[in-house]
Parts: structure tokens; sequence; C-alpha cells
């Protein structure tokens, strides 16, 4: 009987710290996976910026330039390169409120998750000879 | 049953005033603003609990954390007694700057314009991401602090919605303080005053909602009753 009971503590307690340890590296793994999406999109976007640079440098040879832009030249593309930078600038904007989201509750999650690992150290008692 | 209805009803109301905000656009701007002063009037912080764009957006992130499977976490009395000044602290800066420089403020947040708009200052960036990591992590977070809440709340004492509690019925179970996303603790401390509305209740009606007594938290509207708590059967067995 009193083994069983320690072998149903001892499984309750195994089955305790495999939960706090999965809910620990799912966290972890989401700022992670956060961190690298933030980085990838900065890369990606510093690449597209660094391409419509030098399409625009380039000499006005695109398939798009129709007939409708023949007496305001490169207009077509202007505007759609207007487009595609607000476009690549909202989703930046949303891109930086999900990391800095992420940051700021991965961060509160593991604050109050160390706070409630520490124990608080119980006051010393003290005989009455000791004292005296 | 019942307390899925009303959440439901809640979220739908939210969604819908969301949709017509966003699909009426800047054009109606003094008519919504006009219409929120009336219901602040006479509903008090009924407008956040049902109407508010930014509340139905901290709703979805705190549903979203419940489908994650991620704890909230809670502030004890001595952190919220440090923040509490905050919320003042808030107002005055807001009213300031709406009154005395005519600009609008930093920390007014829409959702949606903060998700659509292409030119936003680094500020509101900061701010709307620790928003929303924060609201995230804390049911209706802001609504503790929202400058146009805390003007709309001044009227919650006096307007025509009322939370009403029967003391001596009351079983002290703390439901109702477990479930107030505004962490109202007059609700449960109460024990003699039948009105309980706080300045903070934003009418979301969870109290009555989650209360498993019959009758003990009620809503009444206009002085007539509209909402009651019912005894749950599930929680009786």
């Amino acid at each position: 009987m009193p083994f069983s009971f320690l072998l149903q503590e001892l499984h309750q307690k195994a089955a305790e710290k495999i939960k706090a340890a999965k809910a620990h590296r799912r966290i972890i793994a989401v700022v992670i996976v956060a961190a690298l999406v933030t980085i990838a999109f900065f890369t990606v976007k510093t690449n597209l910026a660094r391409s419509s640079e030098v399409g625009n440098s380039a000499p006005a040879s695109n398939i798009m330039q129709s007939a409708g832009n023949a007496a305001q030249p490169n207009g077509g593309n202007q505007t759609e390169t207007a487009m595609q930078a607000k476009t690549l600038k909202r989703i930046e904007n949303v891109a930086s409120i999900l990391g800095i989201a992420v940051l700021t509750s991965g961060g509160i999650i593991i604050y109050y998750q160390k706070k409630k690992k520490h124990v608080a150290p119980l006051p010393v008692l003290r005989s009455e000879e000791e004292t005296h | 049953m019942k307390q899925r209805k009303i959440t439901a009803f809640r979220i739908m109301c939210l969604l819908i005033a969301v949709a017509v905000l966003v699909f009426l656009g800047s054009g109606y701007r003094i008519i919504i603003l006009l219409l929120s002063i009336f219901s602040a009037l006479v509903f008090g912080r009924l407008w956040c609990g049902y109407v508010c764009p930014l509340g139905f957006y901290q709703e979805l992130l705190s549903m979203l954390r419940k489908k994650l499977h991620i704890p909230t976490f809670h502030v004890s009395l001595k952190v919220k007694s440090y923040l509490r000044p905050l919320k003042w602290i808030i107002l005055v800066y807001f009213l300031a700057s709406v009154l005395f420089f005519g600009l609008r403020p930093v920390m007014y947040i829409r959702p949606d314009l903060s998700f659509s708009s292409a030119d936003m200052s680094i500020y509101k960036i900061i701010i709307v991401g620790i928003v929303t990591g924060i609201c995230f992590l804390k049911e209706r977070a802001f609504c503790k602090y929202c400058p146009l809440g805390t003007l709309r709340g001044f009227v919650n004492k006096i307007s025509f919605g009322k939370i009403k509690k029967d003391g001596t019925a009351c079983t002290h179970c703390r439901a109702c303080l477990e479930c107030c996303p505004m962490d109202i603790r007059s609700i449960y401390e109460e024990r003699n005053k039948s009105d309980i509305t706080h300045s903070d209740c934003i009418y979301c009606m969870k109290c009555i909602e989650a209360c498993p007594e019959q009758d003990v938290l009620s809503f009444t509207l206009f002085g007539k009753k509209v909402l009651s708590s019912k005894r749950n059967s599930k929680q009786v067995k």
C-alpha cells in the first residue's frame, strides 16, 4: 500500500514536471520563431528594396509600360513601386508590432515563471538559549 | 449555455460595431463621437464592453491565448497599488494633449488603423506592440488605464445601467472576482450595499454568468431587472 502510494506520488510529480517543462519549451519556441520570422522578414524586405532600386536605375524596358504610359514615361512603374513600398511598409509595421508583442508577452511569462519557481527562504528560527 | 449566450451576444455586438466603424471610415467621425458621448452619459462604460474596437481587439487576443492554453498572470495587490496612479497620469496627459495642443495623443490606439496605415511613427508601433503583448496575457489590460474609459467611468455611478447584489444570499465563492476582467474587488467584498456598480465596470456580465446562486447578482436597466444569475445545476451537483 505505501509503495503504491509512493509510486503514485512519483508519477504525479514527474507528470507535473514534464508539463511545466513542455509549457516552458513552448514559450521559448514561440519567442525563437518570432525572432527568426522577424529576421527573415527584414532580410527579404532589404533584398526587395535593393532589387527595386536596381530596377529603377535600369533603362525603362518593362513589359508593363503600355500605350497609356507613353505620355508619361515610367509613370506606371512609379505608382506601382510606390504601392509596393506602401504595402511593404504596412507589412513591416504589422511585423514590428507582432514582434514587440511576442517579446513583451514572452518576457512577462518568463518573469512570472521564474518568480513562481523562486521560493522565499523561511526565517531562521532560533531557540531561546541561542538568542540569550 | 447561459454563459455562452451572453458572451456570444457581446462578441457579436463588438463585431458589428467594429465592422460599422471600419466601413463608415473617418467621414462619420462626429456622429460616432456624439453617439459615444450620449452612450457614456446614459449607460456609463457600456460602450467599452459592447462597441469599443480596442476592446474587441483585446477580447480576440484573450481568446487566442485561451486557445493556445497559455495561462494568464496575476498581478499582486502591491503592484496594483503602484499602478493605480498610472490611470490618472494617462488621463491628465490625454486631456492636456487634446485641450492644449489639439493633438490626437499617441496612446489613442485604433488597432484597425494600426494594422492598415503605412505611415506610423516608431513610438506608436512600440506602444501598440507593448499593449498587444500585455493584453494577450491579461484580459482587458488596456481598459484599466484607458483615458476614455476613465472619463466614461465617472458617469458609471449615475448611469441607468446598474449591477446589483443580494449580499445576504451570496455564498462568497469568489466566482465573480475570479472571472472579472477588470479585477473589481468590490463585487466580491461588498456585503451591505445592493448597488455595486463600480467606475471600472464595463458591463461584460461575466460576474452574473459565473455566479452559481439564484438572483444574487443582477443587471438592471432603467430600474428594471434585465439579467440575473441563475443556479447552476452542474455546480450544485
